[in-house]
């Protein structure tokens, strides 16, 4: 494995390029190009701060900056997963023609929704603070937060393009589990508004758990939940549980892939 | 001296390559799992069944020594590639060892990743880094690759506006800049102009004298001769002959005159030449035109004269549109032609063959049609008098045409296209397939019982909508592998008629012609109302006329007395594909046969 990594490491600017290229595909055949990965989340926002405040009756702007906290690691955990797992069959050319690692294909899309999401970030974040939040100690966690979710994406996004290779339905899959877990999250609600009986099953789902840690870092007002979960020790569990299922998606990755060839 | 010196480097030096008895098995499974629910039944069978295992290489051994060049030939699935792709790390070999010493390029294709929407300057850093260039050596070389390609000042155009041969220069220029001791190279030399081809052949010889350990995957003998120190001759997966590229390429000359396969040169000139285009002019429904509606049929009519038979002949064609001249799209590369239903294998004497494009998408504009024959077998030979041009013009849209029309020219391929040669029988006997004089004939085949048309749906347009519908013309699309020879109008005791009485049942018989076995086809027939704007339509979807058709045949469809009011009614009628996919929707945009629109009229008083 250490040889693979070498081998990968000689490979970091393919990485790069192709990250950056995926990047200007993505945005340089529409008009407004990288306007759209900020006014996308900002429509989103927009439609259902339409409807939730009204349903849950909240006031609407403390719902809107809490939505912002759960959507935005949402989209990146779905963007980043649909995306790894089709990378492998999308590239196939690249694939079966050319003998660069196989990974570099799944890392450069992760990574390039990874830095979408760090863009869109810096926006939408910038204005919850600008709208009267304060930033606490707590912010500093957030890049911890960010590569934990990046490693959680990789690992699995390592495993299902893998798996993607011979079974393609299961994009359709993937589509139905992250239209469930916007709602299996606290996303558009609270942890509060779930029974308390059930929170022990709620919080055993990580993706909950990460999206907890996002909105407690980012508005420590949403720190009514911190007696369930408390963010420091929370945050190093789920660092460590990333990593495990980074190193087990790479294993399973690297059994598989010199079959991808054969198979594509 | 030199010489000598060179051969002290190639004995004296250690091997690049060793491969040490490689096998290579690749698995056919002819039921692919692609979908998880197959996947389950699978695992739940505990069985693999159609299941083939085959062997691409088969105990192949050899080594390469540095600096050396060493060419692969073989005639056609002997597993050149796959050897060279196992030789890359891109497959891994079932059995065996390879051992490689040195950083390794292989130049399968010439701009692998090559993305259109990108800019030549953001395409040549994707390509080159997948080619194992780092950024620093690509910023370094950027410039030399940039003159080298000659494409200084193009290269913050998005390379969906450059030309095949650009695009190809692109991909070479980088490909060429790898930095690696081993270069193993499929035969991207076959393509392009000479100009390329010499190009090429001067970056390999320089390649060589930088001391480059060279493995060429080849085709072209001539090729090898020139450049190879040592030959490899593979024949169905295993090494037939291995040493000095003279030797071995007589060898493979020897095998491949035995096996048909491989004529010299100038036999292949001579012989070539006497295969020719003598006419080539196009149709639509209304017969020799020059200008067309997009959306109607499309035919190309040929007449090729031969002296010698065709094996295997294929047909080319190629659309450019001459505005810009730019854009050549291909249009249909390679494809078999048929004869009486099954593909057509040899040719010989005169032949008209006609290419019957189902519908025309492109948009208005002024094109050219390339049209040339090749013979797939015989190395894709191209006969030289068969390359003809022709130019028409697209003058508007037919009523069809807003469906047809895709935006871009690339869906010009996906188009259904017939390609069949009309027998000889056909074209002296060319006035019985105009309607009306073989009716006798066709009374005795087996008739298809009559549909009562219970499932009328009956659609009253509104007046605008009638204006639209009636300043459309009369067309007819499909790519006519069913024809439509006439539809005509009968009462209940089956006599002919165009005017009929209120309180008359009305029989409309499709009378049609199908060129191969069609499954499931789909009649239909549309009815329009002149002054009342009456719209009626009726088709035989869900109720299976036959389970096949070939041949000649009718088919007959009911409209009740009684359900038609005192008009002028026009009748359109087709035949289309039952597709699987869209059992319910869309058969008839897609996939006709055939299709009268409104060409047809009988009147009720």
């Amino acid at each position: 494995m250490l040889e693979e990594l070498k081998k990968l490491w000689r490979y970091r600017s393919t990485i790069w390029i192709m990250t950056t290229s995926n990047l200007k595909l993505k945005y340089a055949s529409s008009y407004l190009g990288f306007l759209w990965s900020i006014l996308e989340p900002l429509l989103l926002i927009l439609v259902y701060s339409l409807v939730f405040p009204l349903i849950l009756k909240t006031n609407f702007f403390e719902w809107v900056l809490f939505f912002i906290c759960g959507l935005l690691p949402y989209r990146f955990l779905n963007i980043g997963f649909v995306e790894t797992t089709r990378s492998i069959v999308d590239m196939r050319n690249i694939i079966i023609k050319t003998n660069i690692p196989t990974e570099v294909i799944p890392i450069s899309k992760a990574l390039s929704s990874a830095i979408t999401f760090l863009l869109e970030s810096v926006v939408f974040f910038s204005i919850v603070f600008l709208s009267g939040v304060q930033p606490t100690n707590f912010i500093l966690l957030f890049p911890v937060l960010f590569v934990t979710e990046f490693f959680i994406i990789l690992g699995v996004g390592f495993y299902l393009s893998s798996l993607f290779v011979r079974f393609r339905d299961l994009t359709y899959i993937l589509n139905i589990a992250f239209q469930a877990l916007l709602f299996l999250c606290p996303i558009v609600y609270t942890l509060v508004m779930v029974p308390e009986i059930y929170r022990g099953v709620y919080l055993l789902n990580p993706i909950s758990r990460l999206i907890l840690l996002y909105q407690s870092v980012i508005l420590h007002s949403a720190s009514s939940f911190i007696e369930y979960l408390p963010v420091l020790e929370n945050t190093v569990v789920l660092f460590i549980f990333s990593i495990a299922v980074l190193l087990i998606g790479y294993l399973q990755f690297n059994k598989r892939k010199h079959n991808f060839a054969g198979e594509l | 001296m030199k010489d000598e010196k060179n051969k002290d480097k190639v004995e004296n030096k250690e091997n690049a390559i060793e491969v040490k008895n490689l096998w290579k098995q690749f698995t056919i499974s002819h039921e692919k799992i692609s979908s998880l629910k197959e996947g389950v039944i699978n695992f739940l069978r505990r069985s693999r069944v159609n299941n083939e295992n085959i062997w691409a290489l088969k105990k192949v051994s050899f080594d390469v020594k540095k600096g050396e060049c060493i060419g692969i030939i073989g005639v056609n699935g002997s597993g050149k590639t796959t050897l060279l792709r196992v030789l890359s790390n891109i497959l891994p070999p079932t059995k065996g060892e390879v051992k490689i010493k040195g950083k390794i390029a292989p130049l399968l294709n010439l701009g692998i990743g090559f993305e259109p929407e990108l800019t030549a300057k953001e395409n040549l850093y994707l390509y080159g880094s997948l080619m194992g260039l780092s950024k620093e050596d690509l910023d370094k070389k950027y410039q030399d690759i940039v003159n080298f390609s000659e494409l200084d000042g193009y290269m913050d155009t998005k390379l969906k506006n450059f030309s095949s041969g650009m695009e190809l220069r692109l991909g070479f220029s980088t490909a060429v800049n790898v930095d690696a001791d081993i270069l193993l190279v499929d035969e991207f030399l076959a393509v392009g102009d000479i100009g390329f081809q010499k190009k090429c052949l001067e970056k390999i010889e320089e390649f060589k004298k930088e001391g480059k350990t060279i493995v060429l995957v080849t085709h072209n003998v001539e090729l090898a001769e020139k450049i190879c120190d040592r030959t490899i001759f593979l024949d169905k997966g295993s090494i037939k002959n291995i040493g000095g590229t003279g030797k071995i390429v007589n060898i493979y000359k020897d095998y491949a005159l035995k096996h048909g396969l491989r004529k010299t040169a100038h036999e292949k000139n001579v012989i070539n030449k006497q295969v020719e285009l003598s006419e080539l002019h196009l149709e639509d429904h209304g017969g020799i035109n020059e200008t067309f509606l997009s959306g109607d049929r499309f035919v190309v009519n040929m007449k090729f004269k031969s002296s010698k038979v065709i094996k295997n002949p294929v047909i080319s064609m190629w659309v450019k549109k001459t505005a810009n001249g730019k854009l050549s799209q291909m249009l249909d590369n390679k494809k078999p032609i048929y004869e009486d239903g099954k593909v057509c294998e040899k040719l010989t004497g005169v032949a008209n063959i006609k290419a019957i494009f189902g519908h025309m998408p492109l948009k208005q504009g002024i094109y050219e049609l390339i049209v040339s024959m090749s013979d797939i077998k015989n190395n894709s030979i191209v006969y030289p008098n068969t390359m003809k041009k022709i130019s028409f013009r697209i003058t508007g849209e037919s009523i069809m045409g807003k469906n047809y029309v895709k935006s871009r020219t690339r869906r010009m391929r996906q188009i259904p296209i017939a390609l069949i040669v009309e027998s000889k029988k056909n074209m002296a006997d060319d006035k019985k397939t105009i309607p009306h004089a073989w009716d006798e004939e066709i009374q005795n085949q087996d008739q298809i019982p009559d549909y009562k048309a219970k499932t009328i749906k009956l659609k009253r347009m509104g007046p605008l909508d009638r204006e639209l519908w009636y300043k459309k013309e009369r067309t007819r699309n499909g790519h006519g592998r069913v024809d439509i020879l006439n539809v005509k109008m009968f009462d209940e005791n089956d006599v002919e008629k165009t005017t009929f009485e209120n309180n008359e049942d009305v029989k409309i018989k499709i009378f049609y012609d199908a060129k191969e076995l069609i499954k499931n086809p789909i009649f239909s027939i549309g009815i329009f109302g002149q002054n009342s704007g009456d719209y009626l339509e009726l088709n035989t979807k869900n109720k299976e006329v036959a389970k096949s058709i070939s041949g000649k045949g009718i088919v007959s469809l009911k409209i009740n007395s009684g359900e038609l009011k005192k008009d002028v009614f026009k009748v359109s009628a087709g035949v289309f594909a039952y597709h699987p996919r869209h059992p319910k929707e869309l058969y008839m945009r897609d996939y006709p046969f055939d299709y009268f629109y409104r060409c047809f009229e009988f009147e009720v008083v």
